[in-house]
């Protein structure tokens, strides 16, 4: 049993259902995103301490400089370490609103309007959320 | 070297982590700011992509089992995430000092929590809401056999969500044992489905702020990446060592490390 399916006992236990193949495809590309991240964030990371060398030292006081900035700077030094690091992190995050936006349309799927509704809302949060960090 | 230092301590939280059922956050965030002297606002924001890598990496699991209530986690994370944007607007107004006080603090509570017994608890009857966007459901038990369970509570499960997500954003935690708190004494759902449905909502709850945090720029890849790897390459190791550590004595003298560093946390948010 799914645990989508909980309330009506609908079995998509079983692989044929494709309801449970959405389900389980959507585990193979979490799987296969976090593979994904881990490589750019390893490969941008090693980069980064061969170019820069050590760094932590430098956060010990807060001054933010915003994500677009950041990015402008290293396209124009052509820095791959950095826009490696920075693509991998923009892709973790982008995992769990893809997580939502598949629940989203699973529900979609099986008609269930008031809980699709629900996970468009949570989904429609986790976009304009990224708006308050441009803003401010 | 400290870069190095500092991966394998995130390999050590994450490992911890995953024995104790905890995210790395409490242990991470203590770690950059007490051990490496890093400003609280880049640790927070740094532990808040880890958890997204260690829920990512964790969901596909949660997903083939049949503990996670996934219609309620749907529903909560409406909570979580409008607590986690709230949590997100309030960092930028809360001083250095308090959130080392909050952070202490909050690891004191966790420390007692860890302490007391789980117990089970369940409710007879569904709350309106949940019969209406049918929550409740059934989760396998201990001889292999569905055993159905209700909910209660909803609108207070939900509010408590929201405080959750605050708390999330503001400290850079899952706040899983205040979810779990939540959904055991309040909703009065079976321990194992309230710790797994808690565990698969963290993710979503730390993309609310990380995304925010990550073009605002306090994500800094120099420390988000070695945590992030760490904490994943980490809880992948707890979780086989899970079964052959004993947990219970771990668990206490993770909860005297905890009191202790809750007090370090404090001290600092009071100098």
């Amino acid at each position: 049993m799914s645990s989508l399916s909980q309330g009506e006992g609908f079995d998509t236990q079983s692989e044929s259902d494709p309801l449970r193949r959405l389900e389980l495809r959507i585990c193979r590309l979490l799987r296969a995103g976090v593979a994904l991240v881990a490589l750019l964030l390893a490969g941008g990371w090693a980069g980064m301490l061969w170019e820069k060398g050590q760094t932590l030292g430098t956060f010990s006081s807060y001054r933010t400089r915003p994500l677009p900035q950041e990015l402008a700077q290293a396209l124009r030094e052509g820095n791959a370490a950095v826009l490696a690091a920075y693509a991998g992190l923009a892709l973790l995050i982008s995992l769990p609103v893809l997580r939502v936006l598949l629940c989203a349309a699973l529900f979609l799927k099986r008609r269930e309007r008031l809980m699709a509704t629900l996970a468009f809302l949570v989904l429609g949060a986790l976009l304009g959320s990224l708006f308050l960090g441009l803003e401010l | 070297m400290a870069e190095i230092y500092l991966l394998l301590a995130s390999v050590a939280a994450g490992t911890l982590g995953a024995i104790l059922g905890l995210g790395g956050g409490l242990i991470v965030v203590p770690v950059l700011t007490l051990f490496y002297g890093v400003e609280i606002r880049y640790a927070v924001a740094a532990s808040l992509v880890s958890l997204v890598a260690t829920s990512s990496g964790a969901a596909a699991s949660y997903l083939r089992d049949s503990l996670t209530n996934v219609r309620l986690a749907v529903f909560l994370e409406v909570g979580t995430v409008s607590g986690a944007i709230c949590g997100f607007l309030l960092s930028t107004h809360v001083r250095s000092s308090h959130l080392f006080l909050l952070f202490g603090s909050f690891l004191l509570f966790s420390a007692v929590m860890m302490l007391l017994q789980r117990e089970d608890s369940s409710s007879g009857e569904n709350h309106p809401w949940a019969e209406r966007l049918r929550l409740d459901g059934r989760y396998p038990g201990a001889g292999g056999e569905l055993v159905p369970y209700r909910v209660a509570q909803v609108p207070l499960g939900l509010a408590a969500m929201f405080g959750a997500g605050v708390l999330s954003a503001l400290l850079g935690i899952g706040s899983g044992i205040f979810k779990v708190l939540a959904m055991d004494k309040a909703m009065r759902l079976p321990i194992k489905v309230s710790s797994a449905t808690s565990n698969f909502m963290i993710g979503v709850t730390a993309a609310a702020s990380a995304g925010a945090f990550f073009l605002r720029g306090d994500i800094r890849p120099e420390i988000a990446a070695p945590v992030s790897l760490g904490i994943l390459g980490g809880s992948l190791v707890g979780a086989r060592l899970m079964l052959r550590l004993p947990a219970r004595l771990i668990r206490r003298l993770f909860v005297a490390v905890l009191a202790v560093v809750s007090f370090q946390m404090i001290a600092k948010g009071l100098a």
